[in-house]
């Protein structure tokens, strides 16, 4: 984003303060800082010259999930999100980002290390997952027997690798021939973190792994929306290519049409919560693909819980433990209050934390990514 | 602000709960206006009693106190024009007592006005003054602004349904207002004195509301008409009729095309104002109500979409509620004021405004109340150009004028605070600003809450 662009956002906030509606930082403290309005007016300051780049002033962009709710619920359409990472861009430029921060990025992109640290105790509250932008529109969703390449992403890749088994699993059942490709990590984490030039790394290597033409199905809306922002790091061809990928760049949830599945699908009998990601929410704009398809599957009780954050935020629940404990503590009030049988969600990141503040909370509710519930239902 | 009396501040509110890095206080320097002024210091009160610890130090000291709830008003009246504290809300936001038969809330003023909404409806009860900022606003700042919206017409405002109020006085002492029961008339009627009183004659504490039995059913329909006179004539006869609609909302023709350009919600393009009625009630009355408003409409010029189904309702509503989000996104500054006349003047008032637009050449959008003459005229520009920011101060000036000329108010919602203290004189006179200033200087002899603010 240039300093134009974001000068033109600053300026588009009218301070109407909607954005207190939707924060999760917000709703833990109800101070100002920590919504959209604020950050902005912080971030204003700094470019007029009125506030110093300290540590201070760093901790405050800090204190953002990035969920892009505000994007959502704003009446200007400002984009928070992409003022805040250019922000914290300007910032990891300037002053570099905290150890702690960087270790953890560093893990992910190693994946060994990563994989073996977090099995060793699930230790890390700590992954990605990460936001963005829905760039590239969508093509139509294309006719079975096509080949897809599934890109699995860290989390799936480490943390949740039965997201990625199911995955598969469903999408042969429907009629499709699943590839893999040895992805690197979406770079969001990277990105939303101040490190742009990483992360353009990172989608350098994603778009020449990916080949012309394929479709590319994530089950975390959180890659999805990662490969989608790639135009925004090229020129020229690179960016062609980019564009072309996220337009061909598919969610699991608005991907599989469950007609396709055929007399393949029985029934559940169960009673489930949805969890809408916030990144499939507010990022891709999915809300509807997740129901009509839970929906599908007979014998499914689907209850409605109100949209509220998990709390992980990937390196934020890493960098701001107990703002990102207190938004989960709330989540799992709310799964507690819907009596489900079991949560349903389609990020790996959110099954990951929900399952965390379940356990923490000494309940038995469980969470089960969208693929996983299909991949039972099928017969 | 000295250390020392930061440290006294501390020791009431605990000292997590005193800010005073110059990135919070820039956090607490706006309200949802153009007025800015930086505070010295944030404090976070958690009770009454420590509000009027705050308050005694500050007569103490000679520091102002400036009241904030969610920062949502639109006079600057929230903004420390003076320096001093800002002192928030948000950690007194319990709701105390739902009360089922004797149809009352008691809450802490931090509450934001939706949630009462939600936790009421639970009940089966209806708290009606929806701001349009409701999702975020909260209840002390409501009480403080008199806030109001689209039900005002039928239902009334904030101060409609306050019963009782504990407030803490600009000295520092601590007392209840008004009785728990529907009609009291045990001295004066301090509850009024303290309603839309902007937080510079006491800090509202503890809120006693009424509450209304939810309305069995709504019925919702949008009118078009071709000219602005029959819209008016319509809403003329409505009210004539004797009909109370629980909402009577007026958008014009540069509203309809905004909100038409940003959502598509099916208005026409041509039309020079649109209305949005709905009546509420017992289900045979309510619809009634609607099919007389139908045929008045009808009679008026207009053609009218009737809701049939709640999504349908929804959707128009919609509609009414892009208004000030579509007219946003035009120019990167939205001036958004509230001019208020008496309802059959509402014609005369956006003739008015049209004319003001033309001749400062300023984009001028009007949406708003008709039914009780509350007109949002919206100004959009660029805060940058001097010259457009001169020519929207002007035109402003002549929209003030023009509805102090047409019997109206300076404003019928969003209070004077900064904003508009230059114009109140015009309104109310000297004796009339005499008397306000008189009772401030009683409760207030050492100016110190919220100075600076309605009068100057
Ligand atoms: C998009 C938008 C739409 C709006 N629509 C409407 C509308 O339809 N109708 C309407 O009436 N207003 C409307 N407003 C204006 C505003 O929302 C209301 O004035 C609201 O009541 C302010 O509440 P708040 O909690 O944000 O108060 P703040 O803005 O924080 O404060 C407002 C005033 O109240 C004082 N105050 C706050 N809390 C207390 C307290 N506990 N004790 C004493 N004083 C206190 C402050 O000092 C200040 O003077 C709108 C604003 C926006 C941004
Ligand atoms: S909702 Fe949008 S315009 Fe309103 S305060 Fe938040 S960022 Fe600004
Ligand atoms: S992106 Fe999420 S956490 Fe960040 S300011 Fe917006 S709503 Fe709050």
């Amino acid at each position: 984003m240039t300093s134009v662009e974001i000068e033109e956002e600053l300026l588009r906030c009218m301070r109407c303060g909607e954005c207190q509606a939707v924060c999760p930082t917000f709703s833990v403290t109800g101070r100002e800082g920590e919504v959209a309005r604020g950050k902005l007016r912080v971030i204003k300051a700094l470019f007029q010259g009125d506030l110093d780049l300290d540590a201070g002033v760093a901790e405050k962009l800090s204190i953002c999930l990035l969920c892009k709710a505000c994007c959502t619920a704003c009446p200007s359409g400002v984009r928070v999100d992409k003022v805040i990472a250019a922000a914290r861009k300007d910032l990891a430029d300037r002053r570099g980002i905290p150890f702690k921060k960087r270790a953890v990025l560093w893990g992910l992109e190693h994946p060994r290390i990563f994989s073996t640290a977090a099995s060793g105790a699930r230790v890390l509250g700590i992954l990605p997952r990460r936001v963005s932008i829905q760039i590239p529109s969508r093509d139509a969703v294309p006719p079975e027997r096509a080949r897809v390449i599934f890109y699995a992403g860290c989390m799936i890749n480490n943390i949740t690798p039965e997201i990625g088994d199911a995955v598969e699993t469903v999408l042969e059942k429907a009629g499709y021939r699943v590839e893999r490709i040895k992805e690197a990590c979406c770079g969001i984490p990277a990105h939303y973190a101040g490190l742009h030039d990483r992360a353009k790394k990172l989608a350098e290597k994603n778009l020449r792994k990916i080949k012309k033409n394929r479709i590319v199905v994530t089950a975390c809306p959180t890659c999805a929306v990662g490969l989608k922002e790639y135009p925004e790091f090229f020129r020229g061809k690179l960016r062609e290519k980019a564009l072309d990928v996220g337009r061909r760049t598919y969610d699991f949830a608005e991907f599989l049409d469950a007609s396709k599945l055929g007399d393949s699908l029985g029934s559940l009998n169960m009673r489930v919560a949805f969890h809408d990601p916030c990144h499939a929410l507010h990022g891709l704009g999915l809300a509807k693909e997740s129901r009509s398809l839970i929906k599908a599957i007979h014998g499914i009780k689907l209850v409605e819980m109100e949209q509220r954050c998990c709390g992980f935020g990937g390196l934020f629940s890493f960098e701001h433990p107990s703002f990102s404990q207190t938004i989960n503590d709330g989540r799992v009030k709310d799964i507690m209050a819907s009596k489900a049988d079991a949560v349903v969600t389609s990020c790996p990141g959110c099954k990951y934390y929900l399952q965390e503040g379940i356990r923490r909370g000494r309940q038995k509710t469980e969470v089960i990514h969208l693929a996983e519930l299909f991949s039972r239902g099928i017969r | 602000m000295r250390e020392e009396v930061l440290e006294k501040l501390g020791s009431i509110v605990g000292r997590g709960h005193v800010l005073t890095s110059k990135e919070d206080l820039i956090c607490y320097s706006y309200d949802a206006q153009l007025i800015e002024g930086l505070p010295e210091a944030v404090v976070e009160p958690g009770s009454s009693e420590e509000v009027s610890m705050i308050l005694k130090l500050s007569n103490k000291e000679g520091f102002p106190v400036v009241p904030r709830g969610a920062g949502t008003g639109l006079s600057g009246g929230s903004v420390a024009v003076k320096g001093g504290v800002v002192l928030t809300t948000h950690r007194m936001n319990k709701i105390l007592e739902i009360d089922k038969n004797d149809l009352t809330a008691t809450v802490e003023p931090g509450v934001v006005t939706r949630k009462l909404c939600v936790e009421v409806e639970k009940e089966g009860l209806f708290y009606p003054p929806d701001p349009g900022s409701y999702r975020v606003s909260t209840l002390g700042g409501n009480v403080a602004t008199n806030a109001g919206g689209p039900h005002a017409l039928k239902y009334g405002v904030t101060g409609d349904y306050v019963l009782s109020l504990e407030v803490v006085l600009p000295t520092g002492d601590i007392i209840t207002t008004g009785a728990s029961t529907v009609k009291s008339v045990s001295g004066y009627n301090l509850n009024s004195l303290f309603i839309g009183s902007e937080g510079t004659l006491g800090i509202v504490t503890k809120i006693k509301l009424k509450l209304l039995p939810q309305p069995e059913a709504r019925y919702t329909l949008l009118a078009s008409f071709g000219d602005l006179e029959s819209s008016a004539r319509a809403v003329a006869e409505i009210i004539a009729a004797g009909i109370l609609p629980a909402a009577l909302e007026f958008i014009d023709r540069v509203t309809i095309n905004a909100v038409e350009d940003y959502i598509k919600a099916g208005m026409p393009r041509d039309a020079d104002a649109v209305l949005l009625i709905e009546t509420d009630g017992h289900p045979v009355a309510a619809k009634e109500e609607a099919e007389k408003i139908i045929k008045i409409c009808e009679k008026a010029g207009g053609s009218v979409r009737f809701a049939e189904s709640r999504v349908e309702r929804e959707r128009l509503w919609k509609a009414r509620r892009a208004a000030l989000p579509a007219l946003s996104r035009i120019r990167p500054t939205t001036l958004l004021e509230d001019a208020t006349v008496p309802r059959s003047r509402v014609p005369d008032m956006v003739a008015e405004i049209k004319r003001i637009a033309q001749k400062h050449g300023v984009i001028i959008g009007i949406f708003g109340h008709a039914g009780d003459g509350n007109l949002h005229p919206t100004i959009l520009l660029d805060i940058r150009d001097p010259g457009e920011k001169k020519r929207m101060e002007e035109a402003m000036e002549e929209i003030f004028s023009a509805a102090l000329k047409l019997g109206g108010t300076l404003s019928g919602e969003h209070g004077i605070g900064v904003a508009k203290a230059r114009f109140l004189e015009k309104e109310v006179g000297k004796e009339g600003i005499e008397v306000m200033k008189k009772i401030k200087r009683a409760l207030d002899p050492n100016n110190v809450l919220n100075p600076g603010k309605i009068f100057l």
